[in-house]
């Protein structure tokens, strides 16, 4: 019976505004009919990416949004994702499904054992300790023979769609990544009102005070950060075979820990679309600057933008595009003299 | 047998001696109030209590099990609540979720939390400002609240910290009328720490005074301010001598 | 034995320069209690400015570390004016975020200036020279880094023991709201912190560019080695950054001579998570 009351949970958008759900429908629908509108080959990549890092956001936000613990190392659990279905596939053959729950587990073992010394941290020595575990963990990757180091990793080739070793179709691909994107997005959604998200909330606003209201600090900010990391794994097993190579560099690098952190940044921390809507502007921003730029172009130019952004949100608005949109309600309600109270809670907090 | 017996609590920090053994017991439903001159070493005091410090020496008996050693969560599911000098209101939850996370101490589900929030809420008189954020409300009203979010988690102990410091002479006095209101409604225990005398002294049946870290007297209201280390080390004559009468 | 010797003095060497590196982060953090992302990025532009200064204007590195060090100050000042200050005021998520923001921007801006490819300086008194002394071989381009590092470091140490402006910010780290009601103006003395964090590390960057490439990516490795650094010596402690950076130095060649040189990071790395973690007032900090 608690499974059903879960899963209701899970789909209850209800103390979200109207706008917000209108939002929300658009945006599913347009994922279930994109492939079958737009043909062409490049905006379907965005779109798969789009959903990617939305997905890998989302997972940021159980740990750092709603638990408010910067974490700057989440490409390491991508990579575990990554690394556990891509390894025993080129060592073994093994298929998909198998190597899944490997790195899915490895890295909530990982982040259950290491949590319990990390989320003892509080605020920077949290973040520079995430950092430091994350940038362990890449070179250790890439010096390391059995993961092939710095050479990578490349997946058996199999005739698509073969739904064994999810080597899929374009439109296959489109959908896998949406269904997970929808999972995790049902996950916060019922983590955010759950007793667990609100006493991470409690944490967020004051260790002491959670504490002293019988909340288990420590065990709650493991929890959430397993979780993350159960999230952050599904990407990485995706990303393993939608690519069919992988090495350290493009699943455990600290720039893809940066993407993580900046989507849910971007477009609100702790706000349940925060990540949706930083992804939506990142995303397209980045590959169609790529694009532009083409080859040749300015090296390292994506991050320089993403760096100016990181600077003015951090310094007038953290809480990114949620925060802006809080602002702009805030003001037209004062504009037309109505009451402000209680109309503060954009994202469903 | 007491409900909150502490014995001996020594605390350190560095060279200073904050707490020099310590006794104090609270007895069930009764108030106690704790006084003393600044840096007496009550806040401290109640850190240790509360599972906040941990004491080098000294032994917490509550409810006939050793806290001593316990971590705040701990302590407060054992039946302490507590609330703080400076109010720690979570300014990102509304007042309500700001209850709800006391009544979670108890409950699983989160509706269930929200009516034990709301019945807390109705008991305090902040029904009205429910959905609004602490950050909004005047500081009497932040207080209120912490008051509210600590009895939601059912204790059977409620420890305050400075509650009247920071407010308006009407305010103590609304104040003092509340916690009398919930004491006679829910009968439960409270330790009061306080600086300002005319709300504390007439709130409680029994008084401990601390100063440089040692209890130099415990009685009654009247016996204390007729004590005379008392009347040294804090009261001062004038006011001694206003009381008396 | 010899061996043992030689690995020795080069950590110990090495180990000065970060403590050089160390003294900037330690001196901000005691005073505003937080903490500069940005550090390595200061050290890779200092390098940068000695290396550029020996490049075009006179080919010798050593005249570069004035340069570096003036450059490092005005990056230390325009960081905190344009920055830094506003952060303050904010919650503690864009305090975070805000300096880490500065890092990638240093870091991609002399990427896309730059360009990536390392360089290094191939001439100079000291460049390449070694140095004999009493049967032992030395680098004579990182004894003179190790002999700068120390200078400054003692300078630096001299100017907050002796001057009033030096007590004025140790009053400030010890206690803030104390310092301003003593009319200390606590702004300034932030102000102050990140000029000379500032300095330090683009000083410090000038040094290495005797004997260590130039390449926009360094900035992260020195970053995290100082954070060790800093959290083994104790967060706002000077004497600790000094003790603490030659024990960095010499943890980090002994990894690379026992273990592997490719992991000298991740040991790095690895003692600055086992000491916040256990001894989280550092290893020399007071209990």
């Amino acid at each position: 019976m608690k499974i059903w009351g879960i899963i209701r949970e899970a789909f209850t958008f209800s103390d979200l505004s109207r706008g917000e759900r209108i939002g929300l429908a658009l945006l599913l629908g347009a994922i279930a009919v994109f492939p079958w509108v737009v043909k062409d080959g490049f905006a379907r990549t965005v779109a798969v990416q789009f959903l990617y890092y939305a997905m890998l956001g989302l997972s940021w936000n159980f740990i750092g949004g709603y638990g408010g613990q910067i974490d700057l190392g989440g490409a390491k659990n991508v990579g575990f994702g990554a690394y556990g279905v891509a390894l025993p596939m080129v060592l073994w053959d093994w298929p998909f499904w198998l190597g899944l729950p490997i790195g899915v587990a490895f890295a909530v073992l990982e982040s259950l054992v290491l949590g319990l010394g990390l989320l003892r941290l509080r605020g920077h020595y949290f973040a520079i300790g995430t950092l430091a575990v994350a940038l362990v963990w890449e070179e250790l990757f890439v010096y390391s023979e059995w993961t092939r180091g710095a050479r990578g990793l490349l997946l058996p080739f199999k005739r698509a769609p073969d739904y064994l070793y999810m080597q899929l179709t374009p439109v296959g691909f489109h959908y896998f990544i949406a269904a997970l994107f929808v999972f995790s997005l049902l996950w916060l959604n019922w983590f955010r009102r759950s007793k667990l998200g609100y006493q991470l909330r409690a944490i967020r606003e004051d260790e002491d005070a959670a504490a002293s209201l019988g909340i288990n600090v420590l065990a709650a900010k493991v929890k959430a950060y397993c979780i993350s990391s159960v999230v952050a794994a599904l990407g990485g097993a995706f990303y393993a075979v939608y690519y069919g190579f992988i090495d350290p560099d493009s699943v455990m690098h600290l720039d893809l820990s940066i993407m993580i952190a900046m989507t849910a940044l971007v477009g609100g921390a702790g706000v349940l679309w925060g990540p949706i809507v930083g992804a939506a502007v990142l995303i397209p921003l980045d590959r169609y600057l790529g694009a532009w730029f083409g080859g040749g172009g300015i090296l390292g130019m994506d991050f320089l933008i993403y760096a100016v952004i990181i600077m003015l949100l951090a310094a007038y608005q953290p809480k990114g595009v949620a925060g802006l949109i809080e602002a702009l309600v805030l003001w037209r309600l004062k504009a037309t003299g109505r009451s402000t109270a209680g109309l503060r809670a954009v994202g469903g907090r | 047998m007491a409900l909150l017996n502490a014995q001996g609590v020594t605390k350190r920090f560095g060279g200073l001696l904050a707490n020099d053994s310590v006794d104090l017991a609270v007895e069930e439903g009764q108030i106690v109030g704790l006084i003393g001159p600044n840096g007496a070493g009550k806040t401290t005091f109640f850190n240790c209590l509360s599972g906040h410090l941990v004491p080098d020496a000294g032994t917490i008996i509550f409810n006939g099990r050793d806290i001593t050693r316990w971590p705040a969560h701990r302590v407060a599911q054992a039946g302490i609540a507590r609330t703080f000098q400076l109010v720690k209101s979570m300014g990102g939850l509304t007042v309500e979720e700001n209850v709800m996370i006391g009544a979670f101490a108890r409950v699983d589900d989160r509706e269930e939390a929200r009516r034990k929030a709301r019945q807390v809420l109705e008991l305090v008189g902040l029904l009205d400002v429910a959905d609004m954020y602490p950050g909004e409300l005047p500081l009497a009203v932040q207080k209120q609240m912490e008051l509210a979010r600590a009895l939601a988690t059912e204790p059977k102990l409620l420890m305050l910290d400075e509650v009247a410091a920071g407010l308006s002479p009407e305010e103590i006095e609304g104040f003092a009328g509340l916690l009398r209101k919930i004491h006679r409604e829910k009968g439960l225990a409270m330790l009061v720490i306080e600086h300002v005398m005319e709300f504390v002294l007439p709130l409680s049946e029994r008084v401990y005074v601390l100063a440089g870290g040692r209890k130099i007297a415990e009685g009654t209201p009247d016996e204390i301010t007729n004590h005379p280390a008392v009347i040294e080390a804090y009261l001062g004559e004038g006011y001694a001598r206003a009381h008396k009468r | 034995m010899d061996v043992v010797l030689d690995i020795g003095i080069s950590g110990v060497l090495m180990g000065l320069v970060y403590a050089l590196l160390a003294l900037g982060l330690t001196v901000i953090f005691g005073i505003m209690d937080t903490v500069n992302f940005a550090h390595g990025e200061f050290l890779m532009l200092g390098m940068y400015a000695g290396y550029l200064t020996y490049a075009y204007l006179y080919p010798e590195p050593l005249a570069g570390v004035p340069v570096a060090g003036l450059v490092g100050m005005l990056l230390g000042v325009l960081a905190y004016t344009l920055l830094v200050k506003r952060l303050l005021s904010g919650p503690p998520i864009a305090q975070i975020f805000g300096t880490f923001g500065l890092m990638l921007f240093l870091r991609y801006g002399a990427l896309a200036v730059f360009g990536p490819n390392l360089r290094s300086a191939t001439q100079g008194l000291v460049v390449a020279k070694r140095l004999v002394v009493g049967g032992l071989t030395l680098d004579a381009a990182k004894v003179v880094a190790a002999a700068g590092s120390a200078f400054l470091f003692g300078l630096v140490y001299l100017m907050l023991r002796r001057t009033k402006l030096g007590l004025a910010l140790q009053a400030t780290a010890a206690n803030r709201e104390a310092a301003r009601y003593m009319g200390i103006d606590t702004d300034r003395m932030n102000l102050i912190g990140w000029a000379l964090g500032g300095a330090t590390a683009g000083m410090a960057g000038a040094l290495l560019v005797n004997f260590y490439y130039v390449s926009p990516t360094v900035g992260m490795v020195f970053s995290m080695i100082t954070f060790t650094t800093v959290a083994l010596g104790g967060f706002g402690s000077v004497p600790g950054a000094l003790i603490a950076g030659i024990l960095v130095g010499l943890i980090e060649v002994f990894t690379a001579q026992v273990i592997s040189p490719q992991l000298k990071l991740a040991v790095i790395y690895t003692v600055f998570f086992l000491v916040v973690l256990f001894r989280p007032r550092g290893l020399l900090g007071a209990r």
